[in-house]
């Protein structure tokens, strides 16, 4: 009943925006505008055919935000979204998505070069963290590195500094004090954290390319485990080819909380690479690794996919995927052996 | 001879100086010229404010125009596809993109009247009303 009643809601909404899409200000990929606001949003919809398990069609995501510019110390934006959505699985059983607020804060610009951030961001982890909107990524499975070991969220507030110069860093630190606001349920994610803190550096290379470092300090919630991360990433463009990689290691400490799954090792650490090789400007081929060790499992995942990617236009993106697993899959986001395709835009 | 050589020689030049665009601008904005890496750093939202805290409004031609295809290999050396993207990226990361306007006129008619606001257009126009900051070959 749920799951009709979430489509039904998104229908509406759906409903809702359409005039504004017919509306003057309106530019596909990149949304409506009008005067100092806007409204956007992205569509995914994924067919995952995994060797062991039944396939299903699944509205992955369907996120809409929205942003103003009232004046310097008042510039709010939200997104929210429904995620992991299914709509048809092989036997029955369809399960229903999760409406999520994946951001809500307000940006005071203290200079041209500073602001004060305060609400649910993003936390400036890596690139990808930052930017992970289907649409805008080579990809279908997002690999672990960017995602697992950190708190991807935070909600407090963050000092962002973005000299002119292109040689200075850009800088963002950031401070979560206590746990996530509006907290996604257990079936989005396996670990949540509070108490947390961090800075991201980075230098631009070009206007698309850069370098990157991350820290972060906090506590895991599910076992009491303090954790320290260090993070690099990396992209850069050759003519056609574009390499881009993560790497993080996190060393874990402090007794384990009773019940929770015990620590089996110190550290969790992980990899990835991405060649992205424009064959035209609409088709693009994609070679993607990974190594991901979790400090609560065993066995590391290995992971390698082939990916063929269609860009019919700037905002949409249609891909097909082939991964395979050769080590072993965290059970939450699982990276799998088997097919998926997805089709993506913005709207 | 000689006539025909000058007469085709200015009518070439007309033509090779029409084919740039002009950086217009608000009369409210303080600049009187801007150069090329200041008007990257603006269409790049890394910019947001003039010299007098007017806000930093840019205005984008449609993704199809020419003036776009020229004003972004000239300002990123980049193709409207891959600055498209850029911005795309902006938009996700609660940056605005430039606004669109799909016609000169629409863009002049814009940058008249919103305080801060700076463009671009074909260089055979003659904008009244707006500051020219720079012209692009």
């Amino acid at each position: 009943m749920r799951h009709i009643l979430l489509s039904f809601v998104f229908l509406q909404l759906a409903w809702m925006f359409a005039p504004l899409c017919q509306a003057e200000g309106y530019e596909l990929g990149q949304g409506w505008h009008s005067g100092n606001y806007y409204l956007s949003g992205y569509a995914n919809i994924e067919v995952v055919d995994r060797f062991d398990a039944p396939s299903r069609l699944d509205l992955d995501d369907l996120s809409l935000f929205a942003g103003g510019r009232v004046n310097q110390w008042v510039n709010p934006f939200a997104e929210i979204e429904l995620s992991k959505h299914t709509l048809i699985r092989q036997g029955g059983g369809a399960q229903h998505g999760d409406v999520i607020v994946e951001r809500f804060y307000n940006d005071a610009l203290l200079s041209e070069h500073d602001t004060l951030r305060v609400g649910k961001m993003l936390t400036p982890l890596g690139d990808w963290n930052l930017v992970h909107a289907a649409p805008l990524i080579p990809i279908i499975t997002r690999p672990y590195t960017t995602a697992r070991g950190f708190d991807e969220y935070t909600s407090g507030v963050s000092w962002l500094h973005d000299p002119e110069d292109g040689v200075t860093p850009n800088v963002q630190i950031y401070w979560e004090a206590g746990n996530e606001w509006f907290q996604r349920p257990a079936s989005q994610t396996s670990r949540s954290f509070r108490n947390v803190f961090g800075a991201h550096f980075s230098i631009p290379l070009s206007l698309v390319n850069k370098i990157g470092a991350s820290f972060q300090h906090g506590q895991l919630m599910e076992t009491g485990e303090m954790f320290t991360l260090y993070g690099v990433n990396a992209d850069k463009s050759f003519g056609k080819l574009r390499l881009e990689s993560e790497a993080i290691t996190a060393h874990f400490s402090g007794k384990v909380l009773p019940g929770a799954a015990p620590r089996v090792h110190d550290n969790e650490s992980g990899i990835f690479g991405l060649a992205d090789y424009t064959v035209t400007p609409q088709w693009h081929g994609i070679l993607e690794g990974e190594y991901y060790q979790d400090h609560m499992m065993d066995m590391p995942s290995r992971s390698t996919s082939v990916v063929v990617a269609y860009k019919p236009s700037i905002p949409a993106i249609l891909k097909l995927e082939y991964i395979h697993q050769a080590g072993v899959s965290a059970s939450i986001a699982p990276i799998h052996t088997g097919l998926k395709t997805s089709f993506s835009f913005l709207f | 001879m000689r006539a025909l050589l000058l007469i085709f020689g200015i009518l070439w030049a007309s033509l090779v100086q029409a084919e740039g665009l002009l950086i217009i601008a608000s009369p409210e904005v303080p600049d009187t010229a801007i150069s090329v890496k200041q008007l990257a750093d603006i269409y790049s939202s890394k910019k947001d404010l003039w010299g007098n805290k007017i806000r930093v409004v840019p205005v984008n031609r449609e993704a199809s125009s020419a003036e776009r295809e020229k004003f972004s290999e000239a300002v990123f050396n980049l193709s409207p596809q891959e600055l498209g993207e850029y911005w795309n990226r902006l938009s996700f990361q609660g940056e605005f993109p430039p606004l669109i306007q799909t016609s000169d006129q629409a863009v002049l008619a814009f940058v008249r009247s919103i305080p801060g606001a700076i463009g671009y257009i074909h260089a055979n126009q003659q904008p009244t009303g707006v500051k020219i900051l720079l012209r692009l070959p």
